[in-house]
Protein backbone atom coordinates (compact mmCIF):
# COMPACT_ATOMS: atom_id res chain seq x y z
CA UNK A 1 0.00 0.00 0.00
CA UNK A 2 1.13 3.51 -0.61
CA UNK A 3 0.52 6.52 1.50
CA UNK A 4 1.83 9.78 2.71
CA UNK A 5 4.67 8.07 4.44
CA UNK A 6 5.72 6.06 1.44
CA UNK A 7 8.75 7.72 -0.03
CA UNK A 8 8.63 5.69 -3.21
CA UNK A 9 5.54 7.70 -3.96
CA UNK A 10 7.39 10.97 -4.00
CA UNK A 11 8.75 11.75 -7.41
CA UNK A 12 12.17 13.23 -7.55
CA UNK A 13 13.11 15.29 -10.53
CA UNK A 14 14.37 18.58 -11.74
CA UNK A 15 11.05 20.28 -11.34
CA UNK A 16 10.23 22.61 -8.48
CA UNK A 17 12.52 21.08 -5.86
CA UNK A 18 10.90 19.94 -2.65
CA UNK A 19 13.23 20.32 0.32
CA UNK A 20 14.07 17.17 2.24
CA UNK A 21 12.88 18.73 5.48
CA UNK A 22 9.48 19.30 3.95
CA UNK A 23 9.35 15.76 2.59
CA UNK A 24 10.23 14.46 6.05
CA UNK A 25 7.61 16.62 7.73
CA UNK A 26 5.05 15.55 5.16
CA UNK A 27 5.86 11.90 5.74
CA UNK A 28 5.43 12.41 9.46
CA UNK A 29 1.89 13.72 9.06
CA UNK A 30 -0.67 11.43 10.67
CA UNK A 31 -1.43 8.60 8.29
CA UNK A 32 -5.13 8.64 7.85
CA UNK A 33 -6.98 5.57 6.76
CA UNK A 34 -10.55 5.27 5.59
CA UNK A 35 -12.88 3.56 8.08
CA UNK A 36 -13.21 -0.16 7.48
CA UNK A 37 -16.94 0.22 6.85
CA UNK A 38 -16.17 2.58 3.99
CA UNK A 39 -13.57 0.13 2.67
CA UNK A 40 -16.14 -2.62 2.78
CA UNK A 41 -18.80 -0.52 1.11
CA UNK A 42 -16.47 0.41 -1.75
CA UNK A 43 -15.28 -3.15 -2.27
CA UNK A 44 -18.83 -4.52 -2.15
CA UNK A 45 -19.89 -1.94 -4.66
CA UNK A 46 -16.96 -2.79 -6.93
CA UNK A 47 -17.77 -6.49 -6.77
CA UNK A 48 -21.45 -5.94 -7.38
CA UNK A 49 -20.68 -3.81 -10.44
CA UNK A 50 -18.91 -6.65 -12.22
CA UNK A 51 -20.86 -9.58 -10.79
CA UNK A 52 -22.75 -11.54 -13.41
CA UNK A 53 -26.52 -11.57 -13.14
CA UNK A 54 -28.07 -14.29 -11.04
CA UNK A 55 -29.44 -16.06 -14.07
CA UNK A 56 -26.11 -16.36 -15.83
CA UNK A 57 -24.25 -17.19 -12.61
CA UNK A 58 -26.25 -20.30 -11.81
CA UNK A 59 -27.88 -21.34 -15.04
CA UNK A 60 -28.54 -24.82 -13.75
CA UNK A 61 -29.99 -24.13 -10.33
CA UNK A 62 -33.59 -23.09 -10.93
CA UNK A 63 -33.94 -23.64 -14.62
CA UNK A 64 -36.26 -26.57 -14.18
CA UNK A 65 -38.37 -24.59 -11.74
CA UNK A 66 -38.84 -21.78 -14.25
CA UNK A 67 -39.84 -24.25 -16.93
CA UNK A 68 -42.27 -25.98 -14.58
CA UNK A 69 -43.80 -22.69 -13.47
CA UNK A 70 -44.23 -21.51 -17.04
CA UNK A 71 -45.86 -24.77 -18.04
CA UNK A 72 -48.19 -24.64 -15.03
CA UNK A 73 -49.23 -21.06 -15.82
CA UNK A 74 -49.98 -21.96 -19.43
CA UNK A 75 -52.03 -25.01 -18.48
CA UNK A 76 -53.94 -23.02 -15.88
CA UNK A 77 -54.63 -20.20 -18.31
CA UNK A 78 -55.87 -22.60 -20.97
CA UNK A 79 -58.11 -24.49 -18.57
CA UNK A 80 -59.64 -21.28 -17.27
CA UNK A 81 -60.00 -19.30 -20.45
CA UNK A 82 -61.33 -21.93 -22.89
CA UNK A 83 -64.30 -23.11 -20.81
CA UNK A 84 -65.21 -19.52 -19.99
CA UNK A 85 -65.18 -18.50 -23.63
CA UNK A 86 -67.40 -21.43 -24.44
CA UNK A 87 -69.84 -20.59 -21.66
CA UNK A 88 -71.52 -17.77 -23.60
CA UNK A 89 -71.43 -14.01 -24.08
CA UNK A 90 -70.07 -11.82 -21.30
CA UNK A 91 -72.43 -10.32 -18.78
CA UNK A 92 -73.18 -6.61 -18.49
CA UNK A 93 -70.78 -6.24 -15.63
CA UNK A 94 -68.02 -7.88 -17.68
CA UNK A 95 -68.58 -5.55 -20.56
CA UNK A 96 -68.49 -2.59 -18.23
CA UNK A 97 -65.23 -3.77 -16.71
CA UNK A 98 -63.75 -4.32 -20.13
CA UNK A 99 -64.83 -0.88 -21.26
CA UNK A 100 -63.33 0.74 -18.18
CA UNK A 101 -60.06 -1.06 -18.77
CA UNK A 102 -59.96 0.14 -22.36
CA UNK A 103 -60.67 3.70 -21.20
CA UNK A 104 -57.77 3.45 -18.81
CA UNK A 105 -55.51 2.32 -21.62
CA UNK A 106 -56.70 5.18 -23.82
CA UNK A 107 -55.96 7.70 -21.09
CA UNK A 108 -52.22 7.49 -20.48
CA UNK A 109 -52.30 10.18 -17.79
CA UNK A 110 -54.73 8.20 -15.67
CA UNK A 111 -53.80 7.89 -12.06
CA UNK A 112 -51.83 4.72 -11.42
CA UNK A 113 -53.35 4.28 -8.01
CA UNK A 114 -56.83 4.20 -9.51
CA UNK A 115 -55.64 1.71 -12.06
CA UNK A 116 -54.13 -0.46 -9.38
CA UNK A 117 -57.35 -0.39 -7.35
CA UNK A 118 -59.32 -1.24 -10.44
CA UNK A 119 -57.04 -4.16 -11.22
CA UNK A 120 -57.33 -5.48 -7.68
CA UNK A 121 -61.12 -5.27 -7.93
CA UNK A 122 -61.06 -7.20 -11.15
CA UNK A 123 -58.77 -9.83 -9.66
CA UNK A 124 -61.12 -10.33 -6.73
CA UNK A 125 -64.10 -10.83 -9.05
CA UNK A 126 -65.72 -14.29 -8.90
CA UNK A 127 -64.18 -16.90 -11.17
CA UNK A 128 -67.39 -17.14 -13.17
CA UNK A 129 -66.49 -13.88 -14.82
CA UNK A 130 -64.77 -14.50 -18.16
CA UNK A 131 -61.11 -13.55 -18.10
CA UNK A 132 -60.10 -11.53 -21.07
CA UNK A 133 -56.49 -11.39 -22.15
CA UNK A 134 -56.24 -7.83 -20.92
CA UNK A 135 -57.48 -8.88 -17.50
CA UNK A 136 -55.03 -11.75 -17.28
CA UNK A 137 -52.14 -9.45 -18.12
CA UNK A 138 -53.37 -6.80 -15.77
CA UNK A 139 -53.65 -9.31 -12.93
CA UNK A 140 -50.09 -10.41 -13.54
CA UNK A 141 -48.90 -6.84 -13.40
CA UNK A 142 -50.74 -6.15 -10.20
CA UNK A 143 -49.30 -9.30 -8.67
CA UNK A 144 -45.76 -8.22 -9.37
CA UNK A 145 -46.47 -4.72 -8.11
CA UNK A 146 -47.88 -6.14 -4.88
CA UNK A 147 -44.89 -8.41 -4.43
CA UNK A 148 -42.47 -5.54 -4.84
CA UNK A 149 -44.45 -3.34 -2.48
CA UNK A 150 -44.63 -6.06 0.15
CA UNK A 151 -40.95 -6.80 -0.14
CA UNK A 152 -40.09 -3.15 0.24
CA UNK A 153 -42.36 -2.65 3.18
CA UNK A 154 -40.99 -5.64 5.04
CA UNK A 155 -37.31 -4.91 4.38
CA UNK A 156 -35.80 -4.09 7.76
CA UNK A 157 -33.32 -1.28 8.16
CA UNK A 158 -30.62 -2.93 10.22
CA UNK A 159 -27.92 -0.33 10.57
CA UNK A 160 -26.52 2.86 9.20
CA UNK A 161 -24.06 0.89 7.16
CA UNK A 162 -26.77 -1.10 5.50
CA UNK A 163 -28.59 2.11 4.78
CA UNK A 164 -25.48 3.50 3.17
CA UNK A 165 -25.06 0.38 1.10
CA UNK A 166 -28.66 0.48 0.06
CA UNK A 167 -28.29 4.13 -0.86
CA UNK A 168 -25.30 3.22 -2.95
CA UNK A 169 -27.25 0.48 -4.70
CA UNK A 170 -30.14 2.83 -5.29
CA UNK A 171 -27.76 5.33 -6.72
CA UNK A 172 -26.46 2.71 -9.11
CA UNK A 173 -29.97 1.78 -10.10
CA UNK A 174 -31.27 5.27 -10.54
CA UNK A 175 -28.31 7.11 -11.95
CA UNK A 176 -28.55 5.79 -15.47
CA UNK A 177 -31.92 7.53 -15.59
CA UNK A 178 -31.09 10.67 -13.63
CA UNK A 179 -27.49 11.54 -12.78
CA UNK A 180 -25.99 9.91 -15.82
CA UNK A 181 -28.62 11.36 -18.02
CA UNK A 182 -27.87 14.83 -16.76
CA UNK A 183 -24.11 14.31 -17.03
CA UNK A 184 -24.52 12.76 -20.44
CA UNK A 185 -26.68 15.62 -21.67
CA UNK A 186 -24.17 18.10 -20.34
CA UNK A 187 -21.29 16.26 -22.02
CA UNK A 188 -23.19 15.97 -25.28
CA UNK A 189 -24.01 19.64 -25.36
CA UNK A 190 -20.38 20.49 -24.62
CA UNK A 191 -19.24 18.24 -27.48
CA UNK A 192 -21.78 19.84 -29.75
CA UNK A 193 -20.50 23.30 -28.96
CA UNK A 194 -16.93 22.19 -29.68
CA UNK A 195 -18.06 20.91 -33.07
CA UNK A 196 -19.79 24.22 -33.73
CA UNK A 197 -16.60 26.11 -32.95
CA UNK A 198 -14.67 23.82 -35.24
CA UNK A 199 -17.19 24.28 -38.02
CA UNK A 200 -16.93 28.04 -37.60
CA UNK A 201 -13.18 27.80 -38.13
CA UNK A 202 -12.32 28.75 -34.56
CA UNK A 203 -9.83 25.98 -34.05
CA UNK A 204 -8.04 27.49 -31.09
CA UNK A 205 -11.28 28.08 -29.23
CA UNK A 206 -12.36 24.57 -30.09
CA UNK A 207 -9.10 23.25 -28.73
CA UNK A 208 -9.57 25.19 -25.50
CA UNK A 209 -13.07 23.83 -25.20
CA UNK A 210 -11.85 20.30 -25.88
CA UNK A 211 -9.22 20.67 -23.17
CA UNK A 212 -11.84 21.93 -20.77
CA UNK A 213 -14.06 19.02 -21.68
CA UNK A 214 -11.30 16.55 -21.03
CA UNK A 215 -10.65 18.20 -17.72
CA UNK A 216 -14.29 18.13 -16.68
CA UNK A 217 -15.03 14.62 -17.90
CA UNK A 218 -11.86 12.57 -17.46
CA UNK A 219 -13.75 9.34 -17.72
CA UNK A 220 -15.38 10.22 -21.03
CA UNK A 221 -13.39 9.65 -24.18
CA UNK A 222 -13.27 12.53 -26.64
CA UNK A 223 -14.94 11.40 -29.90
CA UNK A 224 -12.66 10.53 -32.77
CA UNK A 225 -13.63 13.55 -34.82
CA UNK A 226 -12.51 15.88 -32.01
CA UNK A 227 -9.50 13.95 -30.74
CA UNK A 228 -7.05 15.58 -33.21
CA UNK A 229 -7.72 18.90 -31.47
CA UNK A 230 -5.69 17.72 -28.51
CA UNK A 231 -2.70 16.44 -30.40
CA UNK A 232 -0.02 19.12 -30.33
CA UNK A 233 0.38 20.95 -33.61
CA UNK A 234 3.95 21.36 -34.91
CA UNK A 235 5.51 24.43 -33.38
CA UNK A 236 3.09 24.53 -30.49
CA UNK A 237 4.58 25.36 -27.11
CA UNK A 238 4.31 22.77 -24.38
CA UNK A 239 0.57 22.16 -23.91
CA UNK B 1 7.17 -12.01 -7.79
CA UNK B 2 5.78 -10.08 -10.74
CA UNK B 3 3.47 -7.29 -9.75
CA UNK B 4 0.80 -6.11 -12.13
CA UNK B 5 0.84 -2.45 -13.02
CA UNK B 6 -2.02 -0.21 -11.97
CA UNK B 7 -3.07 0.11 -15.58
CA UNK B 8 -3.18 -3.66 -16.09
CA UNK B 9 -5.25 -4.08 -12.94
CA UNK B 10 -7.70 -1.39 -13.95
CA UNK B 11 -8.19 -2.93 -17.36
CA UNK B 12 -8.65 -6.34 -15.75
CA UNK B 13 -11.27 -4.88 -13.45
CA UNK B 14 -13.04 -3.28 -16.38
CA UNK B 15 -13.26 -6.77 -17.85
CA UNK B 16 -14.87 -8.13 -14.70
CA UNK B 17 -11.98 -9.13 -12.46
CA UNK B 18 -13.06 -7.94 -9.01
CA UNK B 19 -9.83 -9.20 -7.43
CA UNK B 20 -7.87 -6.78 -9.58
CA UNK B 21 -9.88 -3.94 -8.12
CA UNK B 22 -9.11 -5.10 -4.60
CA UNK B 23 -5.38 -4.92 -5.29
CA UNK B 24 -5.73 -1.52 -6.88
CA UNK B 25 -7.87 -0.30 -4.03
CA UNK B 26 -5.26 -1.45 -1.54
CA UNK B 27 -2.61 0.52 -3.34
CA UNK B 28 -4.49 3.80 -3.35
CA UNK B 29 -6.84 3.79 -0.40
CA UNK B 30 -4.51 5.65 1.90
CA UNK B 31 -3.18 8.22 -0.53
CA UNK B 32 -6.63 9.00 -1.88
CA UNK B 33 -8.13 9.26 1.57
CA UNK B 34 -5.23 11.47 2.66
CA UNK B 35 -5.84 13.68 -0.34
CA UNK B 36 -9.45 14.30 0.64
CA UNK B 37 -8.67 14.66 4.30
CA UNK B 38 -6.20 17.45 3.57
CA UNK B 39 -8.92 19.46 1.88
CA UNK B 40 -11.93 19.07 4.11
CA UNK B 41 -11.89 19.60 7.80
CA UNK B 42 -14.25 16.89 8.92
CA UNK B 43 -13.93 13.17 8.57
CA UNK B 44 -17.53 12.38 7.53
CA UNK B 45 -17.20 14.70 4.54
CA UNK B 46 -13.87 13.12 3.65
CA UNK B 47 -15.53 9.71 3.87
CA UNK B 48 -18.32 10.82 1.54
CA UNK B 49 -15.91 12.32 -0.95
CA UNK B 50 -13.66 9.30 -0.84
CA UNK B 51 -16.52 6.86 -1.37
CA UNK B 52 -18.03 9.02 -4.09
CA UNK B 53 -14.73 9.19 -5.91
CA UNK B 54 -14.38 5.40 -5.95
CA UNK B 55 -17.97 5.20 -7.09
CA UNK B 56 -17.02 7.30 -10.11
CA UNK B 57 -14.03 5.08 -10.77
CA UNK B 58 -16.24 2.00 -10.66
CA UNK B 59 -18.84 3.52 -12.90
CA UNK B 60 -16.24 4.81 -15.34
CA UNK B 61 -14.23 1.57 -15.46
CA UNK B 62 -15.10 0.80 -19.06
CA UNK B 63 -14.00 4.21 -20.19
CA UNK B 64 -10.54 3.86 -18.76
CA UNK B 65 -7.79 3.64 -21.38
CA UNK B 66 -4.35 2.24 -20.70
CA UNK B 67 -2.55 5.15 -22.29
CA UNK B 68 -3.61 7.29 -19.38
CA UNK B 69 -1.62 6.49 -16.22
CA UNK B 70 -4.06 5.16 -13.65
CA UNK B 71 -2.64 7.28 -10.85
CA UNK B 72 -3.21 10.51 -12.78
CA UNK B 73 -6.63 9.33 -13.94
CA UNK B 74 -7.71 8.50 -10.39
CA UNK B 75 -6.56 11.80 -8.95
CA UNK B 76 -8.08 13.68 -11.84
CA UNK B 77 -11.42 12.20 -10.90
CA UNK B 78 -10.68 13.00 -7.25
CA UNK B 79 -9.85 16.61 -8.12
CA UNK B 80 -13.06 17.04 -10.12
CA UNK B 81 -15.04 15.44 -7.35
CA UNK B 82 -13.54 17.87 -4.88
CA UNK B 83 -14.27 20.82 -7.15
CA UNK B 84 -17.89 19.65 -7.42
CA UNK B 85 -18.01 19.52 -3.65
CA UNK B 86 -16.72 23.07 -3.34
CA UNK B 87 -19.16 24.26 -5.95
CA UNK B 88 -22.02 22.66 -4.06
CA UNK B 89 -20.88 24.45 -0.92
CA UNK B 90 -19.84 27.66 -2.60
CA UNK B 91 -21.49 29.87 -0.01
CA UNK B 92 -19.62 28.34 2.91
CA UNK B 93 -16.39 27.16 1.34
CA UNK B 94 -15.54 29.29 -1.65
CA UNK B 95 -13.10 27.89 -4.14
CA UNK B 96 -10.37 30.48 -4.43
CA UNK B 97 -9.56 31.40 -7.99
CA UNK B 98 -6.78 33.86 -7.49
CA UNK B 99 -3.31 33.68 -6.11
CA UNK B 100 -3.40 37.35 -5.18
CA UNK B 101 -4.01 36.80 -1.51
CA UNK B 102 -1.56 33.96 -1.18
CA UNK B 103 1.49 36.04 -0.43
CA UNK B 104 -0.31 38.04 2.25
CA UNK B 105 -1.07 35.13 4.52
CA UNK B 106 1.31 34.28 7.26
CA UNK B 107 1.88 30.95 8.95
CA UNK B 108 0.49 30.79 12.44
CA UNK B 109 3.30 32.36 14.42
CA UNK B 110 1.53 31.99 17.71
CA UNK B 111 2.10 28.26 17.86
CA UNK B 112 4.77 26.98 20.15
CA UNK B 113 8.08 26.74 18.36
CA UNK B 114 9.01 23.41 19.84
CA UNK B 115 5.95 21.70 18.46
CA UNK B 116 7.11 21.52 14.87
CA UNK B 117 4.71 18.90 13.84
CA UNK B 118 1.70 20.81 15.05
CA UNK B 119 3.02 23.98 13.51
CA UNK B 120 3.54 22.20 10.24
CA UNK B 121 0.01 20.85 10.22
CA UNK B 122 -1.40 24.23 11.10
CA UNK B 123 0.63 25.90 8.37
CA UNK B 124 -0.54 23.33 5.90
CA UNK B 125 -4.14 23.91 6.88
CA UNK B 126 -3.60 27.64 6.40
CA UNK B 127 -2.35 27.26 2.85
CA UNK B 128 -4.67 28.34 0.07
CA UNK B 129 -6.52 25.41 -1.38
CA UNK B 130 -4.62 25.39 -4.70
CA UNK B 131 -1.22 25.33 -3.04
CA UNK B 132 -2.27 22.62 -0.64
CA UNK B 133 -3.68 20.59 -3.50
CA UNK B 134 -0.56 20.98 -5.61
CA UNK B 135 1.56 19.77 -2.70
CA UNK B 136 -0.84 16.97 -1.89
CA UNK B 137 -0.91 15.75 -5.47
CA UNK B 138 2.89 15.81 -5.55
CA UNK B 139 3.53 14.27 -2.17
CA UNK B 140 0.43 12.18 -1.38
CA UNK B 141 -0.43 11.05 -4.88
CA UNK B 142 3.11 11.05 -6.22
CA UNK B 143 2.20 12.88 -9.41
CA UNK B 144 4.77 14.71 -11.46
CA UNK B 145 4.49 18.45 -11.87
CA UNK B 146 3.17 17.95 -15.37
CA UNK B 147 0.55 15.51 -14.15
CA UNK B 148 -0.50 17.93 -11.43
CA UNK B 149 -0.95 20.57 -14.12
CA UNK B 150 -3.07 18.21 -16.18
CA UNK B 151 -5.17 17.09 -13.24
CA UNK B 152 -5.86 20.59 -11.99
CA UNK B 153 -6.30 22.04 -15.45
CA UNK B 154 -3.67 24.75 -15.19
CA UNK B 155 -0.30 25.35 -16.80
CA UNK B 156 2.94 23.87 -15.55
CA UNK B 157 4.23 27.29 -14.60
CA UNK B 158 1.18 27.89 -12.47
CA UNK B 159 1.74 24.61 -10.69
CA UNK B 160 5.35 25.52 -10.20
CA UNK B 161 4.43 28.84 -8.68
CA UNK B 162 1.84 27.24 -6.41
CA UNK B 163 4.39 24.78 -5.21
CA UNK B 164 6.96 27.50 -4.71
CA UNK B 165 4.63 29.64 -2.60
CA UNK B 166 3.43 26.65 -0.63
CA UNK B 167 6.91 25.37 0.04
CA UNK B 168 8.08 28.83 1.07
CA UNK B 169 5.35 29.12 3.69
CA UNK B 170 5.81 25.62 5.02
CA UNK B 171 9.54 26.12 5.31
CA UNK B 172 8.96 28.90 7.78
CA UNK B 173 7.76 26.38 10.33
CA UNK B 174 10.40 23.79 9.50
CA UNK B 175 13.73 23.56 11.34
Amino acid sequence: MTGPGDRSNVPSGAEEPIPDALRDAWCELPRAEPPSLVDQAVLNRARAAVEPHEGSKRPWSFGWLHALTTAAVIVLAVTLIIPQRESGPPTGQDLEDQQRLEEDVDAPGANQADESRELRRLRSAPPAAPASEAQTEAAGLADSADTVMEAEESAPVRSEFLQAERKSENTEASQPETGDAVASTDAQSRLQSIRSLLAAGEREAAREAALAFQRDFPDIELPEDLAPLLSPAPGDPDP
Amino acid sequence: MHEDSDETLMLAYAQGDAKAFEVLYGRYRQSLYGYFLRHVSDEPTANDLYQGCWEKVIRGRKRYRERSPFRAWLFHIAHNHLVDHYRAQRSTAPLPDSLAEESTREPPAQLAEDDRSMAFRAALAELPQEQREALSLRLDAGLSQEEVARVTGVGKETVKSRLRYGIRKLREVLP
